[in-house]
C-alpha cells in the first residue's frame, strides 16, 4: 500500500536529480546536527559480470552514477566518498572516469567561482601499508596521507573505487605481509595489536560514517569489514521506486539523527 | 499456529547460522518501568525463545552479541549486573537447561575472556566444557566481544605460526582469506547467514563484521530486543529465503575467486623458471619437506585430522597444505573456549 502510494500519488514530491550545486544545498538544508565526512556507497553492479564480460551500456551508466555521487557529495561537503562495485576498475577506466567526473563537476558548479576538485583512485597494493606503521610521527600523518593518495595534487573530494578484492581478500594479504615482515625480523606477532592494524589499515581508506546500499538487498558485498565497525548503514528496499537522490537525502537527514552511545 | 508456520519455513532453506545483536534491553527496561537492570534479565527470557524457535526449525547455530568489549565503559552497577546475569545463566543453561540437552547444544564463548572477573570465568569454563561433546548445534556467546579484536587475535595467531615456521606466508592457500576465516572464534561454524539488529539503530557496532559483510542477510528491526518475538523473525526468514539463492551463489563467486588465487599464486615463491609443471612439482617438493619436518607431531596429528575431516577446509587443496592448516588450529591456533567441532 505505501509503495502504490509512493509510486501514484508522490512522485512530484520526488526532487528530481539536481543539475546545480545550489539546489542539493538548499534540498539539504543547513539544519542538519551533523554530516558524515566519509560516506560510502555500495552500488547495484557496473557493466562488467565476474566472468569478464562488459556491458557498454550499463558500465557508462555506472559511470554517470559515481559522478553524480560526486557532484551531490562536494555540494554537502563531504570530504571522502568510497563506491564498492562488483569488479575491479582497469587503470584506463579509471582515467575515463575522472575525465567524466572533471567535466560532471565544470557543469554542476558552473554558478560558482570556484569548481572543487575531485580525484578518484583505487587502493594501492597492501605491501605499501606497512611502512606507515613505523613512521612515529603522527602529527604529521593526516598532512603526509592526503600528499601520498593522489600523488601530491591537491583536492577537496577523495574518490575511491572499492571492488570485492579490496574486502577481505586484502585483509588476508595483509596477514600474509605482516608474516613476512616477521619472518624478516621487522617485528613479532606481538606487536600487532587492534591499533597496529587500525593504523595499518586506515593509511589507505578512512571509516565511513554513513554507508549507502544502492541494491534490491542489504548487502555489504565484501565492503572492508574492518573500516564498518560504527558506520550507519542506510538502505531502502523499494529500489526500483524511490530516485538515488531521494536516497541519498534521507540517508543523511538519518544520519543527522542518529545518537552513537558508543557502548556505554 | 507457530508450529505450523515453522512446517511451512521449513519447505524454503532454513538458514544454518544466525547472529543476533540484543539491543535495546535498557530502553525497554525504561520503556515499562522496570529499569535497566530487569530489562537485561527481560532480554535473556527472549533469548531463550528465540534460541527455542531456532533449534526446532533446524537452524545449526545461533550467534548472539550478549556484552561488547566497549560495555565496560557502563557504569558499574550495570556491569555487575550484566556478570551476575552471566554467571547464573550459563550456570543454568549447562547444567539444568532442557533445551540444551535436547538440541544437543555447544556453548562456546567468543570473545577476550582475560578481561572477565576470575569467578566469570570458571563457570564460562565450566561450561564449555559440560557441553564440548554436544555436537548438533552450536550456541556462540559474544562476551565479552568486538569484530576488531577477533580479527586481531585471528592476525596476532596466524603471524606467531608463521614465525614458528608451522604455516608458510609464500603459500598463498597457508594463509588465504578462508584459512584467516577458520582462525576467527566462529571457526567450524557455517557462513552467517542472517544478521539481526534489534533496537532500531543501523549499525554494526563492531560485531561480525567478517562474518556478515558478504553473502549474508542483514535487517534491522525497529523493535527492542525484549519485544523480539517468533512473529517478527518470521518475514525475516522469509525475505531470506527469497535471497537464499543469490547467498549461495555469491558464496560460489567468492571461493571460485579464492581458488584461482591459489593457482596463480601459490607457486609464486618457488617459480624458478616458466615451466609451471617444473613449479608445481617444486612446491609440492617443498610442502613434503615441511611436513617431514613436522613429522614428530604430524603421527599425533593423523588421527586428530581424520576425527576433525568436517572442518571446513579451503576447496582445491592438496592433503598436506590442509593438514598443515588443520593442525596450526589444534595447536598454536587453538581458542579455550571455542573448542573446534565436527557439526553433525
Amino acid at each position: 500500500m505505501k509503495t502504490l502510494v509512493q509510486v501514484f500519488f508522490l512522485p512530484h514530491l520526488f526532487p528530481v536529480a539536481p543539475e546545480l550545486v545550489r539546489i542539493v544545498r538548499k534540498d539539504v538544508g543547513t539544519e542538519l546536527a551533523k554530516k558524515p565526512t566519509h560516506l560510502a556507497v555500495i552500488t547495484q553492479k557496473s557493466g562488467i559480470t565476474l566472468t569478464g564480460e562488459v556491458d557498454e551500456t550499463e558500465e557508462n551508466e555506472w559511470h554517470a552514477r559515481v559522478a553524480q555521487l560526486a557532484q551531490w557529495s562536494s555540494a554537502v561537503g563531504i570530504k571522502t566518498l568510497s563506491i564498492m562495485r562488483n569488479a575491479p576498475l582497469d587503470p584506463e577506466d579509471l582515467e575515463a572516469l575522472q575525465d567524466r567526473i572533471d567535466h560532471t563537476m565544470k557543469d554542476f558548479y558552473k554558478e560558482e567561482k570556484r569548481v572543487p576538485i575531485a580525484l578518484v583512485r583505487t587502493l594501492c597494493p597492501v605491501e605499501e601499508s606497512l611502512s606507515l606503521v613505523f613512521k612515529k610521527n603522527n602529527s604529521q600523518a593526516t598532512i603526509q596521507r592526503d600528499l601520498r593518495l593522489h600523488g601530491g595534487r591537491a583536492f577537496d573530494l577523495d574518490i575511491v573505487i572499492l571492488s570485492p578484492e579490496d574486502g577481505h581478500d586484502r585483509l588476508a594479504g595483509n596477514v600474509r605481509l605482516l608474516g613476512e615482515a616477521a619472518l624478516r625480523q621487522q617485528i613479532s606477532s606481538e606487536q600487532i595489536t587492534t591499533s597496529f592494524l587500525d593504523t595499518q589499515l586506515s593509511a589507505e581508506l578512512t571509516e565511513p560514517e554513513l554507508l549507502i546500499i544502492l541494491k534490491d538487498d542489504l548487502d555489504l558485498s565484501s565492503y572492508p569489514p574492518w573500516h564498518i565497525r560504527l558506520t550507519e548503514i542506510y538502505h531502502h528496499p523499494d529500489q526500483a521506486v524511490i530516485p538515488v537522490y531521494t536516497m541519498f537525502l534521507q540517508a543523511l537527514h538519518r544520519f543527522a539523527k542518529c545518537d552513537q552511545r558508543f557502548g556505554k | 499456529m507457530r508450529a505450523v508456520a515453522i512446517k511451512a519455513l521449513q519447505c524454503g532453506s532454513i538458514p544454518q547460522h544466525i547472529g543476533l545483536i540484543m539491543d535495546g534491553n535498557r530502553r525497554y527496561g525504561r520503556k515499562v518501568h522496570v529499569g535497566n537492570g530487569k530489562g537485561y534479565y527481560l532480554g535473556y527470557e527472549t533469548l531463550e525463545e528465540i534460541l527455542a524457535v531456532c533449534m526446532e526449525m533446524g537452524v545449526k547455530v545461533v550467534t548472539v552479541y550478549a556484552f561488547s568489549i566497549e560495555n565496560f565503559k557502563r557504569p558499574a552497577d550495570q556491569v555487575e549486573t550484566l556478570m551476575e546475569l552471566a554467571k547464573t545463566k550459563l550456570a543454568e543453561l549447562c547444567e539444568h537447561s532442557e533445551l540444551v540437552r535436547q538440541y544437543g547444544i555447544g556453548i562456546r564463548v567468543l570473545g577476550d575472556t582475560s578481561l572477565l572477573p576470575e569467578d566469570v570465568r570458571q563457570v564460562i569454563r565450566k561450561a564449555v566444557d559440560l557441553t564440548k561433546k554436544n555436537n548438533r548445534a552450536i550456541l556462540n556467546m559474544c562476551f565479552p566481544y568486538t569484530s576488531r579484536e577477533e580479527l586481531t587475535m585471528a592476525t596476532r595467531s596466524l603471524v606467531s605460526g608463521i614465525e614458528a615456521h608451522d604455516l608458510n606466508p609464500r603459500q598463498v592457500s597457508d594463509i588465504s582469506t578462508s584459512v584467516l576465516e577458520q582462525s576467527l572464534y566462529t571457526r567450524s561454524c557455517p557462513p552467517m547467514d542472517i544478521l539481526i539488529r534489534t533496537s532500531g539503530e543501523i549499525r554494526l557496532s563492531d560485531f561480525m563484521l567478517w562474518q556478515s559483510s558478504r553473502a549474508c542477510h542483514v535487517e534491522f528491526v525497529d523493535c527492542f530486543w525484549p519485544e523480539f518475538t517468533f512473529w517478527k523473525l518470521l518475514p525475516i526468514l522469509l525475505r531470506y529465503q527469497l535471497r537464499a539463492i543469490s547467498i549461495a551463489q555469491s558464496r560460489r563467486e567468492y571461493s571460485r575467486g579464492e581458488v584461482a588465487e591459489d593457482d596463480v599464486n601459490g607457486d609464486e615463491g618457488v617459480l624458478l623458471n616458466t615451466d609451471i609443471g617444473n613449479a608445481r612439482q617444486t612446491a609440492l617438493e617443498q610442502d613434503q619437506e615441511m611436513s617431514r619436518r613436522n613429522s614428530s607431531e604430524s603421527t599425533l596429528m593423523t588421527s586428530e585430522t581424520d576425527k576433525t575431516a568436517g572442518v571446513e577446509s579451503p576447496c582445491g587443496l592438496t592433503l598436506e597444505k590442509k593438514q598443515r592448516v588443520i593442525s596450526f588450529l589444534h595447536h598454536r591456533g587453538y581458542i579455550p573456549n571455542c573448542p573446534i567441532v565436527h557439526l553433525q
